[in-house]
């Protein structure tokens, strides 16, 4: 049975149910509900990121639930991401920003995962300035701080 | 837009979405992060440098816990410890981690008066975290997080960032296999056997004729020498204030730490009947020896009754013994037994035909596998459990083994071919660790994933090993107790002054006077090479630039600062001591000197290259003095 899910800008997105419960906040939504015809609203996020956001859960409608737990198996802390995935996660800045606080809303863990992922990679490997271009951080260091800062992280970047 | 209202924060500009992520999402990208990646992040930024110190730290506690710089068995109360670590209320408490590993703090401290020494012996230049400046100056700054470096060139661990920088700095130092050496003489005889206390900075060790002796290592004197024992001390065991020394003279001594003071005191002499060959102690103060005869016993300390005697199948040496909560192992002659602790009952033995008599053996239990040394120089790695199997088997030792330890995810190894081997573990078990880290977690990495293992050669057989977190102590058939300290000095900088020295790193191969890197297939060493230098590297690369500076034009660059060499001043090809010293000096390519006569060693460490199979310099005894040359 579909379900009706309704974006910020009023616009309306018919899903099968197996792929809007995904999304954790939905599921909990229809289970609190039951069934019913009604749209969901969802006013957190926009179209355009909902039809990415659906995107993903269409083609992870089959995947096992995943028994997440927090206890940093060393096996889990991998950046990689698969290469659908990737591929899906090709979107401008403002995009993947916008997918990461739907994923949070919408309780999608694995998106969430993959985006951050997705971050951790644009970060991996640049320098402090590198890193401000990327996400225009603004140095907010003065000059002192900035030379004790570094000659603090000196050890890290060593070899 | 949508996301606005979910966003927390606002003082940042509007188009740095990244800072703009509420708090949570910003954390977790950072818990994807390696540790560069996370000081990189540091750096862009006060809100971002803020949030890696956030939550006590979590972000480095993890990636602590990731690198395997945590311990791995911490005693918890028994009833959280179903669920460890799960939430950051359940983390190991920082001062508890810190007691486990004395050997961190050591460091700093020497590691501090190091940089106090040298800022005042030469460069009053300010630049030195510790000067007043830096100091007053972090302590205002930056949302009340003071300077890391400040904190810890004063000996002190107060966040989590602190402790993995200075563990990282430690491990670097362990693969550079670079230490500080400290020979502590006093015994007669052989040593056979040596422990590190927690407590105090102390060494007690003990030799072949009964001797035992309790020494500082922070100043490598013998605080005292204890004659109790009639004959050899064969193995110590140590057990909160308690110190257990066995022998051959059949007896076990109970010695009990004098509170503050650095000295034993006999308590209780144990007869056994038997010679001791090696012992156990768990936490209930049950000992469990292991005697000449293939006898195995358990013994309470607590009202000295033997509690359960086993006998294994053969009479030979019973050479190690681990004492479990419900089982007993040892290794006697060939063969390995455990055996229910209660009811005294066989479970498994084992025996390869392929296996020469096991010398040592150590369990660990986190990862559930058995290390064992053996006479023909193999070390031979078992799962653990009923029914032991042969994981893996490594060479790398030209003699028997006789001493092994572990220490974090290095294996030590002393071996009567006269060197101690540090191996890390990745490599040579890669089925028991985890896969490495982020792509750009370690580049000191080795060809196949790890570090390329350490080699410190000994003048004589290594007897007995023992570790901590910093520093390798060994007992030598010569008497000499060696401390290998490496963490004498954390901070001192990659020397820039002998670039030269790079390349011949991976030059000397077997026989530096006390301390190579083995030559790595394939792998190249040079960044490593330049870090610490011995005497015999830096006497090799005298000898090198010396015929460089023959053979080579001097325009023809490559030598750098030598603008105009004089042909009269060019040393010789081949040069004796002295004009090795003194080139050392005017090229600055001198270790940094640890001996009150650093000539003398200078010399033993070019007779040592000279003598080592194959030799690494040659050796000129018609002259006197000697002289030495390349190859």
């Amino acid at each position: 049975m579909p379900v009706t899910l309704t974006s910020l800008d009023n616009q309306e997105f018919k899903v099968d149910k197996e792929v809007a419960e995904r999304s954790i906040l939905i599921k909990n939504m229809i289970e609190d509900v039951g069934e019913s015809d009604a749209p969901i609203p969802l006013p957190n996020v926009s179209a355009a990121v909902l039809t990415k956001v659906i995107e993903y859960c269409e083609h992870h409608r089959n995947d096992p639930v995943q028994v997440q737990d927090e206890t940093d198996d060393p096996r889990k802390r991998s950046n990689d991401i698969e290469e659908w995935d990737m591929k899906f996660m090709q979107v401008d800045q403002e995009m993947l920003f916008e997918i990461i606080l739907a994923a949070n809303y919408l309780d999608i863990k694995p998106l969430l995962d993959v985006g951050c992922k997705t971050v951790a990679n644009i970060i991996k490997g640049k320098t402090p300035e590198e890193i401000r271009k990327a996400f225009n951080i603004v140095n907010d260091f003065t000059p002192e701080e900035e030379a004790q800062i570094k000659k603090e992280n000196e050890w890290a970047e060593d070899r | 837009m949508a996301a606005a209202s979910l966003s927390t924060r606002g003082r940042v500009t509007l188009h740095d979405r990244l800072s703009q992520l509420p708090l949570e999402l910003a954390f977790l990208v950072l818990s994807r992060l390696s540790y560069r990646a996370l000081t990189a992040m540091a750096r862009a930024s006060r809100y971002w440098r803020a949030l890696t110190f956030q939550q006590g730290g979590v972000l480095w506690y993890k990636l602590c816990r990731h690198h395997g710089f945590l311990p791995k068995t911490i005693t918890l109360p028994p009833s959280s410890s179903s669920s460890t670590a799960k939430t950051p209320s359940q983390y190991i408490p920082m001062d508890q981690v810190l007691d486990t590993r004395p050997g961190l703090t050591r460091a700093l401290i020497q590691s501090q008066q190091r940089i106090t020494e040298s800022n005042q012996l030469n460069d009053p230049n300010g630049d030195q975290p510790t000067s007043n400046n830096n100091l007053s100056n972090s302590q205002k700054f930056s949302q009340g997080i003071p300077f890391a470096s400040a904190r810890l060139s004063r000996g002190q661990v107060e966040s989590w960032r602190d402790f993995f920088e200075t563990s990282m700095l430690l491990q670097r130092e362990w693969i550079a296999g670079r230490p500080q050496i400290r020979e502590l003489r006093g015994h007669e005889e052989a040593v056979l056997c040596v422990k590190v206390l927690r407590q105090g900075s102390r060494v007690v060790t003990g030799d072949r004729l009964g001797h035992m002796r309790v020494w500082c290592t922070l100043t490598g004197k013998c605080l005292r020498t204890l004659k109790q024992h009639m004959m050899g001390v064969s193995s110590l065991a140590v057990q909160g204030d308690y110190l257990l020394s066995g022998s051959w003279d059949s007896t076990v001594i109970v010695w009990r730490q004098v509170q503050n003071a650095p000295y034993l005191k006999a308590i209780k002499i144990i007869d056994l009947g038997e010679q001791v060959m090696c012992m156990d102690l768990d936490q209930d103060m049950n000992l469990a020896i292991g005697a000449v005869s293939g006898v195995v016993k358990i013994i309470s300390i607590g009202n000295y009754s033997v509690l359960r005697t086993f006998q294994g199948a053969t009479p030979q040496l019973c050479t190690a013994v681990t004492l479990n909560q419900k089982t007993i192992e040892a290794t006697i002659g060939a063969m390995y037994y455990t055996w229910d602790r209660n009811t005294g009952e066989l479970i498994t033995s084992l025996a390869d035909a392929n296996v020469e008599d096991f010398s040592c053996m150590k369990v660990d239990k986190s990862k559930r596998v058995i290390f064992t040394g053996s006479k023909d120089g193999k070390v031979r790695i078992f799962s653990w459990g009923t029914k032991p199997i042969l994981l893996r088997q490594y060479g790398g030792h030209n003699g028997g083994i006789r001493c092994l330890t572990l220490q974090d995810n290095m294996l030590l190894t002393g071996s009567g071919d006269k060197t101690v081997k540090i191996v890390f573990r990745e490599r040579h078990a890669p089925s028991l660790v985890e896969k490495s880290p982020d792509s750009d977690g370690y580049r000191e990495q080795g060809v196949d994933g790890s570090p390329a293992p350490v080699s410190l050669i000994h003048p004589t057989n290594v007897n007995a090993i023992d570790a901590d977190c910093s520093m390798l102590v060994t007992g030598a058939d010569d008497g000499v107790v060696r401390i290998f300290d490496f963490g004498s000095d954390l901070w001192r900088p990659p020397s820039p002054s002998s670039p030269r020295l790079c390349g011949q790193a991976s030059l000397v191969s077997a026989a530096s006077p006390s301390c190579v890197l083995m030559k790595r297939p394939g792998g190249s060493k040079a960044s490593v090479g330049n870090r610490r230098q011995t005497w015999g590297e830096s006497a090799l690369a005298v000898l090198t630039r010396a015929r460089e500076l023959r053979f080579v034009p001097v325009s023809e660059g490559g030598i750098g600062r030598e603008e105009s060499v004089d042909e009269s001043s060019l040393p010789g090809v081949w040069m004796d001591v002295d004009e090795i010293y003194d080139k050392m000096i005017e090229w600055d390519m001198r270790p940094v000197s640890q001996g009150s006569s650093p000539k003398h060693t200078l010399n033993l460490a070019l007779h040592m290259m000279a003598q080592s199979d194959p030799p690494t310099i040659l050796l000129d005894s018609a002259s006197s003095p000697h002289r030495f040359g390349l190859q």
